[in-house]
C-alpha cells in the first residue's frame, strides 16, 4: 500500500528525521575521524527517504554511497558495530575483512552490500536478487540505487532490459547529482535526462525532487507498489547536489566555481526541519534536541569504536582463509 | 543405464529440479531451440516440464544472466546458469570472481548455491578450434570449484553435486563429448552424487603418471591402452574437478612412478598444468619426481594434444 504523506504521523515524520541526521552526523563523524567513507553529504534523503517508502522486509542496494545507513536502520548491525567497521576495529559481530560496511550483505535484513567494485555491477545483482523475490513469491521488492555514473556500465541497459522483460520487482532510483566523479552529465551521457533510459525501455519513471526526503518516500512507496504488483520494474530519477569532495583523496577544486547557494538553502535536512515545522508542528527545539542526541550517539559510538582492538592482518587472512575453506571442502 | 553425455548431465539437472523448486535455469536459446533440447543440449525437454516460470530465456546479455544468478543465489535459489559458449564466461567474469565467491568469503562464507555451466575445448584431432579451455582463467580463485567431467558417468554425478553444493561452481562441458558423435555410454542405475574435489585413477599403471581432465583423460587413457601393447604401464589420473586439485590422488601416483606427465588442451603458457606442476614439485620436497608438460601452442587457437603425441612424450619418459 502506497504512503500517503499527508497520513503519516508525527512519530514517524520524527523518526524519519532523526535517522536523516543520524547518517548525516556518523559520516561526519566518520570522515572528521579520517575514515575512507565515500560521504554523501547533501544527498542523504535519497537513501534514508527511500528505506521509510519499502517495506522493512524490501531489499535496497546502496553500493558505495553513504555510511551503511540501510544495516543500522534495518537493524542488520548495531551503531557501534557499524562505526568499528569503518575503523577497521573489531566490533560485536562484523565481518573480518580487509572492506567495510557498504560491503555487508545482510540476506535477513534485505540489504544488499558491494560485490563487484565496479560501479553500476550492482544493477545486475539487484535483477537477480529481484528474480528470486518473483520466483519464490515473497512479495518483496528490490531497490537498486544508482548515481548518475554507474548508468554507464553495460549491466545497467541489461538490467532494464531482463527486468521489464520478465516483469522483475525491481525499482531503479537515479541518484543524479550532475556528476560522476569529476565528469559532469553533459560529458557523461548523450542524452537529455536520465528519465530517457528507463523510458527507453517502457519502464514508467518519475522525477522528483530528491533533497525532500517525503517526496523521495512518497515516489519509492508508489514505484514498490507498482513492482510488487506484478507490473514489472518502475524507475525514479531524484535530482540532489554532491556537498561534500567524491571521497577522502579528492580535493574537489574541478567545482570550485560552482555556485553552491541554491542547494545550500535546499539541503535535505533543512526541508525535512521545514515539513516538521510546518506539517507536523514540531518546534525549533524539539529539533534541536534531536540533532544533540544523534551528536552524543555517534560520538558516543564513535569512541567506543576507537577503544575496540585493530583487526590486524593475520585474522583477516585466518578468516578469510576459514570462509574459502568452507567453501572448497568436499560435498558429501 | 545408457546415456550420452548430454542425456546424463540433463538427466542429473532434471532430477535435482523436481527434487527441489529452487533449482532453476537461467540463459540464452535454452528452451525451445534445437528441438526444445536447448543450444547444448543438456536442458533438453526442461522447458516442457518446468514451464518458462523456471526455465528462463534471456537476451544475449552475458553479464545479466551470470549477474542475476549471483543476486538470485544471495536470495535463497539454486540457479543453473548456461553461458552458450565457454569463452563468454569473461564478460561475465567479475559477477562470477567478485559476487558469488568474493561475495560469499567477505560475507563469513555468505552461501551462493550458483552454477555456471558452458561448453569448451577442441573438438577435431590436430585441428586448431575457437574453442578454448577457458579454467586458467578462473582458476586463481578463491572458493571457486571447477568441474569438467571426461565421461558420461562423470558428468551426471558431478552435475548432481554440483547442485547440491552451497558454493559457485563452473561447470564445464566438453565439446567433443557434448557436441560430437552422440554416443550412449553404460552408467549406474539409480541415482548417485560423485563427490567434488576428487579425482579419479581411469587406470592403474606403474611407470608414468599421466594427469589429465575433460578430454584430454580420453585421450590420456586411449594412449595407456594403446602402449600397454607395448609393455608401457602408464596410470591415467583424471581430475574431475581441477579446482580445488586433488594433490593427494596426484602425489599417492607420483609418488609410486617417480614421473609425471600433465595433459591439457589450449596454450601451455599458465595453463592449469603450470599449477599441478607447481603443487607436485612442493609436494614432492627432496624426493626427485619428473615432470613435464604437454599442451597445445602458445598461440590463439585451442590445438589439443593429439592421442599419438600423448603415447610419443609417455614412451620418452617411461
Amino acid at each position: 500500500m502506497a504512503l500517503r504523506i499527508c497520513e503519516t504521523d508525527r512519530e514517524k515524520a520524527l523518526k524519519m528525521f532523526r535517522e536523516l541526521f543520524m547518517s548525516r552526523t556518523a559520516q561526519a563523524t566518520i570522515w572528521n575521524n579520517g575514515g575512507r567513507i565515500v560521504r554523501d553529504l547533501g544527498e542523504e534523503a535519497i537513501p534514508i527517504g527511500s528505506l521509510f517508502g519499502l517495506e522493512d522486509t524490501d531489499i535496497i542496494s546502496c553500493y558505495f554511497r553513504g555510511d551503511a545507513a540501510n544495516l543500522r536502520i534495518r537493524g542488520a548491525y548495531s551503531p557501534e558495530d557499524i562505526m568499528a567497521g569503518w575503523f577497521y576495529r573489531k566490533g560485536i559481530s562484523n565481518p573480518i575483512t580487509y572492506g567495510y560496511p557498504n560491503s555487508w550483505t545482510d540476506v535477513e535484513h534485505g540489504v544488499i552490500g558491494t560485490t563487484s567494485s565496479l560501479i553500476g555491477a550492482d544493477a545486475v545483482i539487484c535483477a537477480g536478487a529481484a528474480l528470486a523475490q518473483k520466483m519464490q513469491k515473497t512479495g518483496r521488492v528490490v531497490l537498486f540505487l544508482a548515481g548518475d555514473g554507474a548508468t554507464s556500465k553495460g549491466d545497467f541497459y541489461e538490467t532494464m532490459n531482463l527486468a521489464k522483460l520478465k516483469k522483475l520487482p525491481l525499482i531503479i532510483l537515479i541518484r543524479n547529482n550532475n556528476y560522476a566523479m569529476s565528469t559532469t552529465m553533459d560529458r557523461n551521457i548523450a542524452i537529455d535526462s536520465f528519465a530517457d533510459l528507463p523510458k527507453t525501455f517502457n519502464i514508467p519513471v518519475k522525477v522528483i525532487d530528491g533533497n525532500d526526503m517525503l517526496e523521495v518516500a512518497q515516489a519509492v512507496s508508489e514505484a514498490a507498489e507498482y513492482a510488487r504488483s506484478g507490473n514489472g520494474p518502475a524507475a525514479i530519477v531524484a535530482k540532489t547536489f554532491r556537498m561534500g569532495p567524491h571521497t577522502i583523496d579528492d580535493e574537489d577544486e574541478y567545482r570550485k566555481d560552482v555556485d553552491r547557494s541554491y542547494w545550500i538553502k535546499h539541503d535535505p535536512v533543512l526541508i525535512m526541519e521545514n515539513h516538521l515545522k510546518d506539517r507536523w508542528n514540531v518546534s525549533s527545539e524539539e529539533i534541536l534536541k534531536i540533532k544533540e542526541e544523534c551528536e552524543k550517539e555517534a560520538q558516543a559510538a564513535y569512541e567506543w569504536a576507537a577503544g575496540r582492538p585493530p583487526i590486524g592482518i593475520e585474522e583477516v587472512i585466518r578468516e578469510q582463509q576459514k570462509a574459502v575453506d568452507m567453501m572448497w571442502r568436499e560435498e558429501k | 543405464m545408457k546415456l550420452t553425455y548430454a542425456e546424463a548431465i540433463n538427466r542429473a539437472i532434471r532430477e535435482e529440479m523436481r527434487k527441489d523448486p529452487t533449482v532453476f535455469c537461467i540463459g540464452e536459446d535454452i528452451g525451445i531451440y534445437r528441438n526444445r533440447s536447448g543450444q547444448n543440449r543438456v536442458c533438453k525437454g526442461l522447458l516442457d516440464e518446468f514451464s518458462e516460470e523456471r526455465i528462463i530465456e534471456t537476451p544475449i546479455a552475458e553479464s545479466s544472466i551470470l549477474g542475476s544468478a549471483v543476486g538470485a543465489a544471495m536470495f535463497g535459489m539454486r540457479p543453473i546458469a548456461e553461458v552458450m559458449i565457454g569463452d563468454f564466461i569473461i564478460t561475465a567474469g567479475e559477477h562470477l570472481i567478485y559476487g558469488g565467491c568474493r561475495g560469499a568469503a567477505h560475507n563469513g562464507g555468505l552461501k551462493f548455491p550458483l552454477i555456471v555451466m558452458a561448453p569448451y575445448g577442441g573438438d577435431r584431432e590436430g585441428e586448431p578450434a575457437q574453442q578454448e579451455c577457458v579454467e586458467p582463467v578462473y582458476a586463481s580463485t578463491p572458493g571457486l570449484k571447477i568441474v569438467m567431467p571426461s565421461n558420461a558417468e562423470d558428468a551426471y554425478g558431478l552435475m548432481k553435486s554440483s547442485i547440491r553444493d552451497d558454493y559457485p561452481v563452473l561447470f564445464l562441458m566438453h565439446n567433443v563429448m557434448l557436441h560430437g558423435e552422440q554416443i550412449p555410454y553404460e552408467i549406474p542405475d539409480g541415482e548417485y552424487y560423485t563427490p567434488l574435489g576428487k579425482a579419479s585413477v581411469k587406470k592403474e599403471g606403474s611407470g608414468v603418471t599421466v594427469v589429465a581432465w575433460g578430454n584430454m583423460a580420453n585421450r590420456a587413457l586411449d594412449a595407456a591402452n594403446e602402449l600397454e601393447k607395448e609393455n608401457i604401464s602408464a596410470e591415467v589420473i583424471d581430475l574431475r574437478t581441477i579446482l580445488p586439485l586433488d594433490i593427494e590422488a596426484v602425489m599417492a601416483s607420483a609418488n609410486k612412478t617417480g614421473k609425471v606427465l600433465i595433459v591439457h588442451e589450449s596454450r601451455k603458457i599458465a595453463g592449469f598444468g603450470a599449477e599441478v606442476m607447481a603443487q607436485v614439485a612442493e609436494a614432492a620436497g627432496d624426493k626427485k619426481i619428473i615432470i613435464e608438460r604437454l599442451a597445445g601452442p602458445d598461440i590463439h587457437a585451442n590445438v589439443p594434444p593429439r592421442t599419438e603425441a600423448i603415447m610419443d612424450r609417455i614412451r620418452k619418459m617411461a
